[in-house]
C-alpha cells in the first residue's frame, strides 16, 4: 500500500479514505507524537519500563514515517508492521496497566481504520478487540471488560457506517465524473480553462488535438490562447474577454460570457473557425477567479454558409443573364412588331388600292367572261397577299381578344367565287367540280348572300374551306356551297364527300392538329375557327360515312338598313336605287394622302360639283392648302412622309385660331385599326375616324352629317375615358338601367360597410370591401367612384392611415346619392332624374 | 340552330353577376355561383363551356379553383378566364393578358372586350 508515484488521476480514482490516507496517517502521526510523547515518558517515570519502551517505540514509528511523508520517501516502517507494533504495545500496556491501557484502544480502532484498507482495518480492529477484550476479562470486572468490547464493537461498526456512506456518495460523484468525461468527449469540444491566481492555462485533449498537437502535448510553454487567434479577430475577442473579466460579482457566482465564433490557427498554419462559449467563475474576493470555455470546431457549418453564399450569388449572376435576356428578347420582340407593322402597312395600302381600283372596274365595266376571268385572278393574287400579310399578327391578337371587329357588309359570294377561281385548276385535275347555291338557287347576280362582318376574315375562312375541302373530296366528285339564313345569322355550308378520319375528328379544330398534310402548319381550321369567333360567328364540322363532311360556317347577318353592295349590271341600277338619293352638300374638301391610289379612289367618290376638292400629297402640302382656303372637311391620311396627319392637325389647328376661324371637321384616315392610334387620334383633335379602304357611303354620311351640323358618324372612341370627377354624370348601359336601383342599394351598403372598416382599423376588411367595390362600379361605368374606391384600396394597402380615408368614404356615398345619369342623346330620352329614392 | 355555348360564371358579387347576365345573356347560356366550393360540382353537373371566374374570393381564390379544375380529368379541358379588379387592362396587356398561366381580363375593360375575350377563349 505504498503510495509511491503522485497521480493526481490515481488520486480521484481510489476510495476518498483511502486518497486521503497518506495525509490522514501524516497528521495523525504528528499528533499521535505530540500526545504520546508525554505518556511514554511518564511511563518510565512511574516505573513501567516495558510499557515504556513498547510506546515510544509506536512513537519513534509514527514520526520516522510523518517524516518520510513529508520528503516524499519511502515508508521506512511499512503500515502493516507499524500497525503489529502498535497492537503489541496496546496489550502490553493493558497487561501491564489495565484499564488505563484499555482507553488507548479506541483511537487505535480509527486510526486503523481510516489507515487501512476496509478489510484489512476491520481485521486488525476485530482481532485488537479479541485480544482486549480477553485481556479485559482477565484482568477486571466482567461488567467493565463487557462494556469495554461492547464499546469497541460499536466503534468498528460506526466507522464502517461512516465509510460506508462516504464511499456510497464518492462513488456517486466518480460516476458523475465519468458521464462528464463522456459527455464532453462525445460533444467533440475542446475544453480550455483559465485560472488568474496562477495564470494558468489548461487546454484538454480534443482542444490540443482541434489544433493539430497530441493530445497529451505539453502545453506549459505555449503563448496564450489570443496568440492562437486570426489577427482579425483577435482584437474583438480580447476586448470582449477583458470586458467580461473586470467584472465584480459574489463569490462563487458564475457568469456566462458572450459566445462567439472566431479562427484559431491549427498546427499546420491554416486556420479554423470554432464556436466558444464560456464561464467566468467569481472567487471569493468577488472577482473573476476562472474563466472555462467549450470550443467547438464549426470551420464545417462556415464552409457551407461559404458555398451557399457562392451559389446564391451564381444564381443571382444568372437570373441577373436570364432578365437581360429577356430584355434583349422583348427588345427584340418589339423591333419585329414594328418592322411587321412597317411592312403591313406599306403592303397594305398599295393592295387596298389595288382591290378597291378592281371592285370599281367591276361595277363600271361590266366585263365580259374572260375580262371578268382576268379581273378575278388580279384579285385573287391581291387578296392572298392580303391574307397573308394579315395573318400572322392578327392571330394573336384575336387569341388574345385584342382584335377590334370592325364588320362591314361582305359578299360571301363574291368571296367564295374568287377562291373557286384559284382553286379551279387543283379541282379540275382531281375531276372535283364546285357548285354554290344561295338559298337553293344558284348563285348568281341576283342570288347573293351577305354577312355583316369582315371581307378579309372571311375571305382567309372561306379560302381555307374551299381548298381543304376540294382535297378532301373523292376524284369525281362535287364540292357544294350552300348559302342560306337562319335565326339572324347568315349561313355557308361547304359539302364534301370525303370523311374525316375518326382518329381526327376530336382534335379537328385544334391548333397545331394536321392529319396528313403534307407541310401543313395545322393552323388551318384553328384560325379559320378563331376568325368566325371573333366575328361572333362559329365554325363546326360534322362528318359522317353517310353523308359526307359538312363545315358549316355562321355569322351575323345583315343589321336592318345595312345596304348590299351589288355588283355587276342589275347591281349598279340597283345600287343605284339603294344608293342615297339626297344630293350632296356643297363643301370645300381636302383629301390628303401620300398613296395616290387611294386619293383616286376617294376621289371618284366625292363628286366636284357640287363638292371642291383640295388634295394634298402629305402635312405641310396640307397646312399650306389650309392656310390659303380654309376647308370645311379635311380627310387626312395618319401615316405620311415628311410631316404626318398628327402634326399636320397640329398646325392646321393652331392657324385656325390664329386667324380665329372656325375650326373645320377633321377626319382620319388610316390603315391601322388599334387603339393606341385611336388614342392619338382623340388626343389630337380628330373629329371622327375612317379605316382605309373607306366605303363611299360612310364618306358621304359624314358630309350629309357636316352639313347638317349632327354629329358625326364613325366618332373616334376613346378607349380610357378621361379621368372623371364626382360631379361628371355616369354614363351608364341602358341595358343596365333596370338594374340601377338594386346595384345603387348593394353599393350603399358596402360603402357604408367599408367606413366602418376603416373606422374600426380593419386593414384586411377595408382591402376586401374596397376591392368588391371598384370591380363592380367599373363594370357599371361609374368611373369616378370605382377610381376613389381603387385608390382607397390602394392607400390601405400602402400602410397609410385608415382613419383619414373614412372621409373620401362619405364623398363615395354622396356620390351615389345624387350622380346624375348621362343623356345618350341618340333616342331622344330625357335625362334620368337623380337615381336614390 | 346550333345551341349556346355555356358560361359559367364564379363572382360574390351579385351586381357582376346581374351585370353579366344583362350583357351577355343573349349570346350565352349562364350558369353562375358565388360560393366557390360550389365551382367544381357545377362544372362537373353542367358541362360549361367556359368558366369566368373572379380571382379575389372569400375562402378559395381564384388560384384555388383553377388548380380544383386542372385536378380533375373531367373539367381540364374547360377553358378558364380570370376576370380581375385589380389590374388596368394596359397592366394585364403588359403581363401577356396572363395571371398564373390562367387567361385573364380587367373588370375595367369594355364589356365588348370582355365578351371578345370570352369568345376567342371558347374551347
Amino acid at each position: 500500500m505504498s503510495e509511491n508515484g503522485h497521480s493526481s488521476r490515481a488520486r480521484a480514482a481510489e476510495p476518498i479514505v483511502a486518497a486521503y490516507r497518506e495525509r490522514i496517517l501524516y497528521a495523525l502521526a504528528l499528533i499521535a507524537t505530540v500526545v504520546l510523547l508525554p505518556f511514554s515518558i511518564g511511563n518510565f517515570v512511574k516505573g513501567y519500563p516495558l510499557i515504556g519502551t513498547v510506546s515510544m517505540a509506536v512513537v519513534l514509528i509514527f514520526v520516522a514515517d510523518a517524516v518520510a511523508i513529508y520528503l516524499r520517501r519511502r515508508l521506512p516502517v511499512p503500515i502493516p508492521v507499524a500497525f503489529v507494533v502498535i497492537m503489541v504495545a496496546l496489550v502490553i500496556a493493558i497487561w501491564g496497566r489495565g484499564l488505563l491501557g484499555i482507553f488507548w484502544t479506541f483511537p487505535a480502532i480509527l486510526l486503523f481504520h481510516f489507515v487501512l484498507e476496509r478489510r484489512l482495518a476491520n481485521l486488525f480492529n476485530l482481532t485488537l478487540v479479541a485480544l482486549v477484550g480477553g485481556v479485559a476479562f482477565y484482568t477486571l470486572d466482567t461488567d467493565v471488560a463487557l462494556r469495554i468490547v461492547a464499546g469497541q464493537l460499536l466503534t468498528i461498526v460506526f466507522t464502517n457506517i461512516f465509510s460506508y456512506v462516504v464511499e456510497a456518495e464518492q462513488k456517486k460523484e466518480t460516476e458523475q465524473r465519468r458521464r462528464l468525461g463522456l459527455l464532453v468527449r462525445a460533444t467533440n469540444a475542446g475544453f480550455f480553462q483559465w485560472d488568474r491566481a496562477s495564470d494558468e492555462r489548461v487546454y484538454s485533449g480534443r482542444l490540443k488535438e482541434m489544433l493539430g498537437h497530441a493530445p497529451d502535448a505539453d502545453t506549459s510553454a505555449w503563448p496564450p490562447l489570443p496568440e492562437f487567434m486570426h489577427p482579425d479577430d483577435r482584437e474583438r475577442r480580447v476586448s470582449r474577454f477583458q470586458e467580461g473579466a473586470r467584472q465584480i460579482a459574489q463569490p462563487g457566482v458564475q457568469r456566462l460570457a458572450a459566445g462567439g465564433d472566431f479562427r484559431l490557427r491549427h498546427a499546420n498554419g491554416e486556420y479554423l473557425w470554432v464556436h466558444a462559449q464560456g464561464l467566468f467563475i467569481h472567487g471569493d474576493d468577488g472577482r473573476v477567479a476562472r474563466y472555462i470555455a467549450s470550443l467547438v470546431d464549426v470551420s464545417e457549418r462556415f464552409r457551407q454558409q461559404e458555398n451557399l453564399r457562392r451559389s446564391h450569388n451564381q444564381i443571382e449572376v444568372q437570373a441577373q443573364q436570364l432578365r437581360d435576356q429577356n430584355a434583349a428578347l422583348r427588345d427584340a420582340i418589339r423591333v419585329r412588331e414594328e418592322v411587321e407593322r412597317i411592312a403591313r402597312h406599306d403592303l397594305k395600302t398599295p393592295l387596298n388600292s389595288i382591290l378597291a381600283a378592281l371592285r370599281q372596274l367591276r361595277d363600271k365595266r361590266r366585263p365580259d367572261a374572260r375580262e371578268s376571268d382576268l379581273l378575278g385572278m388580279v384579285e385573287g393574287a391581291a387578296y392572298r397577299v392580303l391574307d397573308l400579310v394579315n395573318l400572322s399578327v392578327d392571330i394573336y391578337r384575336m387569341e388574345q381578344g385584342e382584335y377590334r371587329f370592325s364588320p362591314r357588309v361582305v359578299d360571301l359570294t363574291a368571296l367564295a367565287e374568287t377562291v373557286a377561281r384559284d382553286v379551279r385548276a387543283h379541282a379540275d385535275t382531281k375531276g372535283v367540280r364546285i357548285e354554290a347555291r344561295v338559298d337553293g338557287e344558284p348563285a348568281d347576280a341576283e342570288h347573293r348572300a351577305y354577312a355583316w362582318a369582315e371581307e378579309m376574315l372571311c375571305y382567309s375562312v372561306i379560302a381555307n374551306l374551299l381548298k381543304n375541302a376540294v382535297e378532301a373530296s373523292p376524284d369525281g366528285a362535287t364540292v357544294r356551297i350552300e348559302f342560306s339564313q337562319a335565326g339572324g345569322q347568315a349561313v355557308l355550308r361547304m359539302r364534301n364527300d370525303g370523311v374525316v378520319p375518326v382518329s381526327v375528328r376530336r382534335s379537328f379544330f385544334e391548333k397545331y392538329a394536321t392529319y396528313g398534310k403534307v407541310g401543313g402548319s395545322g393552323l388551318g381550321t384553328y384560325s379559320a375557327r378563331l376568325m368566325a369567333r371573333v366575328q361572333q360567328g362559329e365554325l363546326s364540322m360534322h362528318t359522317s360515312d353517310e353523308e359526307g363532311t359538312v363545315l358549316e360556317l355562321r355569322l351575323p347577318a345583315l343589321p336592318e338598313g345595312a345596304a348590299p353592295i351589288l355588283h355587276g349590271a342589275q347591281g349598279a341600277a340597283k345600287s343605284a336605287a339603294v344608293q342615297d338619293a339626297r344630293p350632296l352638300p356643297a363643301l370645300r374638301i381636302l383629301l390628303v394622302d401620300d398613296d395616290e391610289f387611294n386619293v383616286a379612289f376617294v376621289r371618284s367618290g366625292l363628286p366636284s360639283p357640287p363638292l371642291q376638292v383640295v388634295t394634298a400629297i402629305n402635312g405641310r402640302a396640307a397646312v399650306a392648302a389650309a392656310k390659303a382656303d380654309a376647308p370645311d372637311v379635311v380627310f387626312m391620311d395618319l401615316e405620311m412622309p415628311v410631316m404626318n396627319g398628327f402634326e399636320a392637325i397640329g398646325r392646321i389647328r393652331a392657324l385656325e385660331a390664329a386667324a380665329g376661324r372656325a375650326p373645320c371637321k377633321m377626319i382620319a384616315f388610316s390603315s391601322y385599326d388599334d387603339d393606341a392610334i385611336r388614342r392619338r387620334c382623340v388626343e389630337a383633335g380628330f373629329d371622327a375616324y375612317l379605316s382605309k379602304p373607306a366605303p363611299r357611303e360612310r364618306i358621304h354620311d359624314i358630309l350629309h352629317a357636316v352639313a347638317e351640323g349632327r354629329a358625326l358618324p364613325e366618332p373616334v372612341r376613346p378607349r380610357k375615358p378621361r379621368p372623371s370627377g364626382p360631379d361628371d354624370p355616369v354614363d351608364v348601359d341602358p341595358d343596365l338601367l333596370g338594374a340601377l336601383p338594386r346595384f345603387v342599394e348593394t353599393r350603399s351598403a358596402l360603402i357604408e360597410e367599408l367606413r366602418a372598416a376603416l373606422l374600426a382599423g380593419g386593414r384586411e376588411a377595408v382591402l376586401r370591401l374596397a376591392h368588391k367595390l371598384a370591380g363592380s362600379l367599373a363594370l357599371y361605368r361609374f368611373d369616378w367612384a370605382a377610381d376613389e374606391s381603387r385608390a382607397i384600396r390602394q392607400a390601405a394597402a400602402d400602410g397609410g392611415d385608415l382613419a383619414s380615408l373614412a372621409e373620401r368614404c362619405e364623398a363615395l356615398r354622396r356620390h351615389l346619392r345624387a350622380f346624375r345619369l348621362r343623356d345618350r342623346g341618340d333616342d331622344g330620352r330625357a335625362p334620368q332624374a337623380a337615381a336614390g329614392r | 340552330m346550333a345551341a349556346r355555348r355555356k358560361l359559367l360564371l364564379v363572382d360574390d358579387d351579385e351586381a357582376v353577376i346581374e351585370f353579366l347576365n344583362v350583357k351577355l345573356g343573349a349570346e350565352f347560356e349562364l350558369m353562375a355561383t358565388g360560393a366557390p366550393e360550389k365551382v367544381l360540382p357545377l362544372a362537373l353537373d353542367g358541362k360549361p363551356d367556359l368558366v369566368l371566374c373572379d380571382i379575389d374570393l372569400p375562402g378559395m381564390d381564384g388560384g384555388d379553383i383553377s388548380a380544383a379544375l386542372f385536378a380533375n380529368p373531367q373539367t381540364r379541358g374547360i377553358p378558364l378566364v380570370f376576370l380581375t379588379a385589380l389590374v388596368t387592362p394596359e397592366d394585364l396587356a403588359a403581363k401577356g393578358n396572363q395571371l398564373a398561366g390562367r387567361a385573364a381580363i380587367s373588370k375595367q375593360s369594355p364589356i365588348e372586350d370582355i365578351a371578345a375575350r370570352i369568345r376567342a377563349s371558347i374551347g
